[in-house]
């Protein structure tokens, strides 16, 4: 009896937080401000205007000459940056981008971890 | 009887004082002083055109008695001239001349019987124009007159002649001779006639001097003379015995003292006949001081005007030091350093003829014994010198002399030598044929050589040299006409230089020249061999080297040619050589080849270097970094220097070919042995090809064949170094390999950009660095491999490495856990910054031992230990690692999918806390019916994307994140029966505390397409991206 109490109650929970979700509506960030150099603490981040684009860590002693590439696109807020890797194989990451200026930028992913850029020369 | 003897003695008697009356009526009444010295006195001038004074003439008869006797006193001539020292010609004090009374009274014939001349006194005088004093006699009447000179006598029949205290000066100063000489007696006596003389002749002077100042100045002085000849005159027949003294002569020319108051003596027994020309010398002496040469033999004049010689001549014992002490000092010049004495013996023959054009041949024999030889510049005593030589010598023109040495011998220190042989043509080309032995004792070798040399000898050398060449030749070492042939034994050697000693109980070295034998390289010019039965050089803190029973033989080209490369073998045939230098030592058996070294075919003026080298045991060791053992070992290796290239590989084009077998390499820095059943391959300045290797290392053993090519472009530096190899291995354990390979070609010239970010660790980390400049494909066909104590069957693949980046190109092989396709990358950018990727399908894979053989896949994916059975699993991951290894987690990117039917989902305490509330049912195993996982790493993170699991009854979706230290943000939603999501939370190494909390659902709509929202799509998407990707390198 306890466990269908539980049950329900769970379920009843899940149905108010449903329906309390509605998310507002998606902003639409400007490509253009995307593009350049990005850092945020020693990790770096670089946009090209043809969608392609690259990320090093200087704390890992790598340079922006060995930095890794990739290619991204820009669906409003959402950044999907796709790592290709030599060997075959894909890696996609998706963000959700809540600032972008042309000095700053922030987002997010889908697990609420988030990281703040500075755009560098 | 008694009358008539009366009567005759009394008629004798009174012709007798007949006589008497009328010779002293002629003498005193009319033939005297006083009558007949004018009546000469007159006469004189008609024979003599210069002024003459006579004081008395007179007849003797019975001081002469019983001859007549002509007396003449103070005969003067005098003629002056200008410069003549006096103007006197000639001063006869007193001169007598007797004919035969008889002969002139009976038959009315004058014969000259005796003359006598005392104090006499000339001076001839010739000037510088030729005008003599004693140019005095009148001139023919009768210019051509061709009368033939005849005697003022009808016979001469001297039985006396003498003639003392002579005076006499000559001076011709055209010809610049002046002769004086004083005290000058003759004396005759004897009978001299015209047909026959018997005589004995003295000839005595005192101070006499020669005088010649022409082009060669002469001067002599003879302190005093004397000559005595005996002979006899019997019709053409002359027989006698001269005599001549000179004790004290001077000779001097060109202001060189030839003889300086020299003692002369000549005794000179003869023969003559004046018809045939034909002089005899029996015993015939010419003395100079202590010298003495006797002559015998006779001489022939022809009627040709040839002289035909047979003389022979031999010395009495010269003294050399005394010797040369009279030989002039202009001569002993070059002999001034030179010390030398002994006795000499001198003997020998002039046989032929001398004419204008001929001269006869001598034959010359020389003895010299107990002689003494030493050299200021050359640090030995010769003594015991002996030599005995002979010599023919023909002056003639075309034609050869020549001298032979019996024996020359010599002894300086505990050292001997000796010589003999012959030599041809000795004025001219001088063709020399000897033999030289010697018996050198090495320390007395010592003082020939340089003074700061601290060498220390000994041992003993008997050497036997045969030679053949001519003096031209040697002297310009002309060794293409030079035949020599020798050999030297050594003995006892026993060396110290400085800090290099070499021993040898004996050693032997056979010299050829011209070569014994061929080359088929070159032309051999000089072969020598040496052999030795055990020889060892050590030098002090260095080397240390034994040879035994040691076989060399080397031929050479003519080393003197400048115009040549100097073209050489040297073969060598050692029993047993046994060396250690510093930490090596090397033990070898049998060693064997030969080293050439010739000019190149292709270019001659580079330098080839060619060794063949095998041995049946070869034993080496570097301290404890290196052992080498090997049985047969063959190699051969080749090198042309071109002085041209400025890299050092391309400055010697090196060659090797090399065949051994059964070898051992022990490394110091790779563990394992190193063991080479048999190795044969060729390497060649493009390219190296291995037909055989077999090689056993620790755990691995392989077959390596294949070739590499474009070396000398890849030293170059214009193309990479390409390479095809097969590996072929029933076993190989390739981290034993790696370490074994890992650093060649790289030099670490980033290690600047690593000091501001590396660690200690990471600073001292050796990481496997990929050859650079390289493009080489191991083909590998192994049947067991082991990898990170995983072992893996049937691996067959190729493995690339080009330029810095090892390719393991989809390598395939299967192991207990599954079949396997692997294809990987390892690049080493610089030593903090290597790069590995991977591209890893398993087929079929048996879950537990997927995740023992890696173990990282646990950490990635945590879930795969719940679960038991077979499943497709495909990861592709790449990461930059630190120098130690270390993954830079800001680089590791990853993607991995995992399907499954049928497995289990093992009942365990995470389970068990999901299934709880979830409200599953528990097993201990819960089948699962299938299973299909994406997921992506991304630096610390791994994102499981959205999956169903159905189990029972049961449906859910799991997704979540975790980062690589274990924490977890899962959520797990059920589809079916019920729809319920949870979250889970927390550090897996801290389970109690982990949360596990109901969330709302967030996948109800994802897998019905019709109400998917775009987030859903995408994530579908991306998941479909990723299984793809991944699949799409399967083979």
């Amino acid at each position: 009896m306890k466990k269908f109490y539980f049950i329900w109650t769970v379920a009843i929970i899940t149905v108010i937080i449903a329906f309390c979700s509605c998310s507002p509506t998606e902003p639409n960030f400007d490509k253009a401000l995307l593009v350049g150099k990005w850092q945020s603490g020693t990790l770096f981040e670089k946009y090209l205007s043809g969608g392609s684009g690259s990320t090093w860590d200087t704390a890992d002693d790598v340079t922006e000459a060995e930095a890794q590439k990739f290619t991204w696109t820009l669906e409003k807020s959402t950044l999907t940056q796709l790592h290709i890797m030599e060997v075959g194989g894909t890696v996609p990451k998706t963000y959700t981008i809540t600032t972008l200026t042309d000095s700053t930028m922030t987002y997010r992913d889908d697990y609420g971890t988030s990281r703040k850029f500075v755009k560098v020369k | 009887m008694n009358k008539a003897l009366k009567i005759t003695g009394i008629t004798l008697l009174s012709l007798l004082g007949v006589i008497l009356i009328v010779v002293a009526v002629a003498m005193w009444i009319v033939f005297t002083p006083e009558k007949l010295t004018p009546i000469v006195r007159n006469q004189l001038p008609k024979f003599i055109t210069c002024e003459t004074s006579l004081d008395n003439v007179d007849l003797t008869f019975f001081s002469t008695f019983p001859d007549f006797g002509l007396h003449l006193e103070n005969v003067c001539i005098k003629n002056p001239m200008p410069e003549s020292p006096s103007d006197t010609v000639a001063f006869i004090e007193d001169c007598t001349a007797t004919v035969n009374l008889m002969a002139f009274l009976f038959d009315d014939k004058v014969i000259l019987e005796n003359f006598y001349l005392q104090h006499l006194f000339a001076n001839l005088y010739t000037d510088s124009i030729g005008k003599s004093n004693f140019d005095i006699f009148p001139p023919s009447e009768e210019e051509n007159d061709t009368t033939p000179f005849a005697m003022p006598f009808d016979v001469i029949n001297l039985k006396t002649i003498k003639i003392s205290d002579v005076t006499a000066f000559y001076a011709d100063k055209q010809a610049k001779i002046s002769v004086e000489t004083h005290n000058l007696n003759l004396n005759i006596q004897g009978l001299l006639d015209n047909e026959n003389a018997n005589i004995k002749t003295t000839l005595e002077s005192g101070e006499t001097t020669f005088n010649m100042n022409d082009s060669t100045s002469i001067s002599a002085v003879l302190k005093t003379l004397e000559l005595n000849i005996d002979g006899d005159k019997n019709g053409n027949d002359l027989k006698g015995d001269l005599t001549l003294s000179l004790p004290d002569i001077s000779f001097n020319m060109d202001n060189v003292d030839f003889v300086k108051s020299g003692n002369v003596t000549v005794t000179l027994p003869f023969f003559a006949n004046i018809n045939t020309k034909k002089l005899i010398l029996d015993k015939a002496k010419i003395t100079l001081n202590d010298f003495a040469i006797s002559l015998n033999g006779q001489a022939t004049s022809k009627e040709s005007g040839d002289i035909d010689m047979n003389l022979t001549f031999d010395s009495n014992n010269w003294n050399i030091k005394q010797l040369l002490q009279i030989v002039p000092s202009v001569y002993t010049e070059s002999l001034k350093e030179i010390t030398i004495n002994g006795d000499a013996l001198i003997s020998g023959s002039v046989q032929g003829i001398y004419n204008d054009s001929l001269l006869p041949q001598i034959n010359a024999n020389l003895q010299l014994s107990q002689g003494t030889f030493a050299y200021k510049g050359l640090p030995y005593n010769f003594r015991d010198v002996n030599l005995k030589a002979a010599a023919a010598l023909n002056l003639n023109k075309n034609e050869i002399s020549s001298a032979i040495i019996q024996n020359l011998s010599a002894k300086t220190g505990s050292s001997s030598f000796s010589a003999s042989g012959k030599a041809d043509d000795i004025l001219n080309k001088i063709l020399c044929d000897i033999q030289l032995k010697a018996s050198l004792n090495l320390p007395d070798v010592k003082p020939i050589l340089p003074k700061d040399m601290h060498i220390d000898l000994k041992g003993n050398t008997v050497a036997d040299i045969k030679a053949k060449f001519n003096l031209d030749d040697i002297a310009n070492l002309n060794l293409k006409k030079i035949h020599a042939n020798g050999t030297i034994d050594i003995s006892n050697l026993d060396v110290t230089y400085d800090s290099l000693l070499a021993q040898t109980p004996s050693a032997h070295l056979t010299i050829n020249l011209p070569s014994a034998k061929d080359s088929k390289k070159f032309k051999a010019l000089l072969s020598a061999k040496l052999t030795t039965p055990d020889l060892k050089v050590k030098m002090i803190d260095s080397f240390d080297v034994r040879l035994q029973n040691t076989d060399l033989d080397i031929l050479s080209s003519n080393f003197m040619d400048t115009t040549q490369m100097l073209s050489a073998t040297c073969a060598f045939n050692i029993k047993h050589l046994a060396a250690i230098m510093d930490t090596i030592s090397v033990d070898v058996t049998q060693p064997q080849g030969e080293i050439t070294l010739s000019p190149s075919r292709r270019n001659p003026k580079h330098p080839r270097l060619q060794c063949n080298y095998s041995s049946q045991n070869l034993l080496a060791d570097m301290g404890s970094t290196l052992h080498i053992d090997t049985k047969y070992i063959k190699i051969g290796v080749a090198t042309t220097y071109d002085e041209t290239q400025e890299n050092l590989y391309l400055r010697f084009n090196p060659r090797l070919n090399v065949d051994f077998n059964e070898g051992n390499i022990q490394l110091a820095q790779v563990k394992p042995l190193i063991r080479i059943p048999a190795i044969k391959f060729d390497f060649s300045p493009r390219q190296l090809s291995i037909s055989d290797s077999r090689v056993i290392i620790g755990e691995s053993d392989f077959k390596l064949t294949g070739e590499a090519t474009n070396i000398r472009k890849y030293i170059k530096g214009q193309d990479l170094l390409k390479g095809q190899f097969d590996f072929v291995s029933e076993k190989t354990n390739i981290n034993q390999l790696m370490d074994l390979v890992s650093g060649f070609g790289n030099n670490d010239s980033t290690t600047v950009t690593e000091t501001a970010t590396t660690t200690p660790a990471e600073a001292e980390a050796n990481p496997f660095m990929v050859p650079k400049g390289i493009d080489v494909t191991l083909h590998t066909v192994i049947k067991n491999a082991v990898f990170n104590d995983n072992l893996l069957q049937n691996v067959g693949g190729q493995l690339t490495i080009k330029d810095g980046v090892a390719v393991l190109e989809q390598m395939g092989f299967t192991c207990d856990a599954a079949k396997m396709q692997l294809t990987a990358i390892y690049r080493s950018e610089r030593r903090n910054h290597l790069f590995a990727g991977i591209n890893f399908h398993l087929l079929n894979i048996d879950i537990k031992q997927l995740i023992h053989m890696v173990p990282c896949i646990d950490t990635i994916v945590p879930m795969l230990k719940s679960f038991e059975g077979r499943a497709q699993f495909h990861l592709s991951a790449e990461t930059y690692l630190k120098a130690n290894y270390d993954l830079k987690m800001s680089t590791l990117r990853g993607a991995a999918a995992i399907e499954g039917k049928d497995l289990v989902l093992m009942d365990n305490e995470t389970f068990g806390k999901i299934a709880k509330p979830l409200l599953f049912s528990r097993k201990t195993k819960n089948l699962v019916d299938s299973l299909s996982v994406e997921m992506t790493v991304f630096r610390n993170e791994v994102d499981l994307y959205p999956f169903i699991i159905s189990m029972d009854n049961y449906s859910a979706v799991v997704s979540g994140r975790y980062d690589l230290s274990q924490n977890y943000n899962a959520h797990i939603e059920t589809l079916s029966p019920i729809r319920l999501a949870l979250q889970i939370k927390g550090n897996t190494s801290d389970f109690d505390n982990m949360k596990f909390d109901l969330v709302p659902t967030k996948y109800s709509n994802m897998y019905k397409p019709e109400r998917r929202n775009v987030n859903q799509a995408r994530v579908l998407e991306l998941k479909q991206l990723i299984s793809e990707s991944l699949k799409r390198t399967v083979k």
